[in-house]
């Protein structure tokens, strides 16, 4: 089996076009959800969200294409035999906006589409597949890509996404009584929903050959990787953590680690009663009573749904980097379970393997452990 | 490794069946033969009206090929995955629930329909329905066929070690109003059952492998779609 490398990361958010321009407002603790202004919300009874300023409609493509283009700027070029896995899923809400209020314009763009449109945009031959398992989707398509890639079938595979905020998403939340009156306040006792945020984020997997052969210096491995469905409920958690107890443990097992030796932990953390209720859970089946840095990014840059887990994935990898998890933005009293975990302080990591995992409707969980310290391919 | 095809079925504008009936799937655009409820499950689905046209398909499909392939609920405390292949996901739910969202202002959006407009929420029922605790998710319909992106997945997921069970299938329930835009407009459900080490050995056995994204059936054979699958070999 080939080792799977994470060569490059690019994340655009509401707090900046790259990482770099993020980590500063992440570290302090801020939060880029406001009010939105992208759509009329004065009916709903919930106002904010963390949008991406000047998102424009370029080119005669929607704002979606604008949104990725920013992440794949900071990342081309990328080997030409590199296979696109797009795992944006709701690209056609600017579609189906139009259809329904009888605009026309707007092609019917399907994932398939995003993903061809990445291809061109990037050069390369137009070789790729989509993967959708709600707000597990990057996380998903990480753990597939860094499948093929030990399986030998690619020695290089870009992980794509983008999701916005629209209002087709935000009236389906409104409806599902799911959003936060306010900011979303993961692990906090009074949480009171999620908030949700544009995001767009490319992940360069490779093999150590072809990462010797570009030039990349590796930015972390991608040691293990566990996808496991609840069989519970579609758009609610189990309560006692099932799926994503098993997507750790599968993940883990194939890092060849302990439990102790993970290190830290990007939770999903979405600021629902249940959803942070169920992954506190998840960490005292999986760590007992064991301590270690534990945060959610989703009060900072609100939840960016497919696009999340490559999102929370570059930012692990970063955190690793710096050896410091950022606090968790919009946490002000911790739930009891979540106290000694999760944090409105940084925290410094004493280790090299970071945990993300994302939970989604369909009772999808998908779970991904970074080793960090790689030396040179 | 050769990975057994344990049973399987279908359901398309044609007319529904099963693996070992002596039919195979034949394609086509429109609306699908849906086979009677009391084929598909042994009690009264509860939320089986509620289902749109994707989900009803996927279930019943499932149901079907779940039932051919001999698989009892409880009867073993294995991982069962699922990994489905489409390529128009939920459009058609998209659009109807974006039209609840249109009077005064949203605040008559649909919280049922909303519900029902990502490809994995059939996973979840389907999770629910038969306990598949195994990895599960949606991925885009290749240009080879009808299913073969699925089916590429679930080996692949067996292949590595993840599980020894996958069910693999196509779904799509494109909406009305696209054909000027596309041309694979074709509707229905197709599954197998994917399984290492079988209980349930067909009658003319049949095995695929997978080696770095490549699939053959029966050693040597290449399959164009997942319907190539139900083609009786002697």
């Amino acid at each position: 089996m080939n080792k799977v490398i994470v060569a490059k990361t690019s994340i655009v958010t509401a707090m900046g076009n790259s990482l770099e321009e993020m980590w500063p407002g992440l570290s302090s603790g801020r939060s880029a959800i406001k009010a939105i202004h992208r759509f009329k919300t004065d009916m709903l009874g919930y106002h904010d969200g963390a949008c991406v300023d000047g998102l424009r409609i370029n080119g005669g493509e929607n704002i979606i294409c604008e949104l990725i283009s920013r992440a794949l700027n900071n990342i081309k070029p990328v080997p030409r035999d590199t296979l696109i896995i797009w795992t944006g899923i709701k690209g056609d809400a600017p579609f189906i906006e139009s259809k329904a209020e009888g605009r026309e314009g707007r092609p019917p763009y399907l994932a398939n589409h995003y993903r061809e449109w990445v291809c061109n945009y990037l050069g390369i031959p137009n070789i790729g597949i989509e993967i959708n398992a709600a707000c597990a989707s990057s996380t998903v398509g990480l753990a597939i890509g860094a499948q093929l890639i030990s399986e030998g079938s690619y020695s290089s595979v870009l992980v794509c996404a983008a999701d916005i905020v629209s209002r087709f998403i935000f009236t389906g939340f409104s409806a599902l009584r799911g959003l936060s009156a306010t900011k979303c306040r993961p692990f906090d006792r009074d949480r009171d929903g999620l908030s949700l945020g544009d995001g767009a984020a490319a992940v360069l997997l490779t093999n150590m050959e072809t990462a010797g052969r570009m030039g990349y210096t590796p930015l972390a491995r991608l040691s293990g990787w566990g996808i496991a469905n609840d069989a519970n409920h579609i758009t609610g958690p189990a309560r006692d953590g099932r799926g994503l107890i098993n997507s750790i443990r599968s993940a883990i097992t194939q890092a060849g680690l302990s439990h102790e030796e993970v290190d830290a932990y990007c939770a999903h953390g979405t600021g629902t009663t249940y959803n942070d209720a169920m992954e506190l859970t998840a960490v005292e089946a999986v760590f007992g009573s064991r301590l270690f840095p534990f945060f959610s990014v989703k009060g900072a840059i609100g939840h960016t749904l497919g696009a999340a887990g490559a999102i929370e994935a570059a930012i692990s990898i970063h955190a690793l980097a710096e050896r410091w998890v950022p606090p968790t933005s919009g946490l002000v009293n911790p739930e009891e379970r979540a106290k000694g975990r999760a944090s409105d302080k940084g925290q410094p990591i004493s280790g090299n393997n970071i945990l993300t995992s994302n939970s989604g409707f369909g009772g999808c969980n998908a779970a991904l452990i970074f080793e960090g310290g790689v030396k040179g391919a | 490794m050769d990975i057994w095809i344990t049973g399987g079925a279908w359901i398309t504008p044609n007319g529904y069946g099963s693996m070992g009936e002596g039919k195979v799937p034949v394609l086509g655009s429109g609306f699908p033969v849906m086979p009677p409820d009391s084929d598909l499950f042994p009690h009264p689905h509860p939320r089986y009206g509620r289902f749109d046209m994707y989900t009803k398909l996927g279930c019943s499909a499932v149901a079907l090929a779940m039932k051919n392939a001999g698989y009892k609920e409880g009867a073993g405390d294995e991982p069962v995955g699922m990994v489905v292949s489409t390529i128009y996901e939920v459009m058609e739910t998209d659009i109807a629930y974006y039209q609840t969202t249109l009077e005064q202002g949203g605040v008559f959006s649909s919280p049922n329909l909303f519900s029902y407009t990502l490809p994995v929420i059939v996973l979840g029922e389907c999770a629910v329905l038969f306990h598949l605790t195994g990895p599960t998710f949606c991925v885009g319909e290749s240009s080879a066929g009808p299913g073969m992106s699925a089916l590429q997945n679930a080996a692949s997921m067996i292949v590595c070690g993840k599980t020894n069970k996958m069910l693999a299938g196509w779904i799509d329930s494109p909406p009305p109003g696209l054909a000027v835009t596309e041309t694979r407009l074709l509707t229905g459900a197709i599954f197998v059952m994917l399984d290492t080490r079988p209980d349930n050995v067909l009658s003319f056995p049949k095995t695929i492998v997978y080696d770095r994204g490549k699939l053959t059936v029966n050693k040597d054979r290449e399959i164009s779609s997942i319907a190539d699958l139900f083609i009786h070999e002697e």
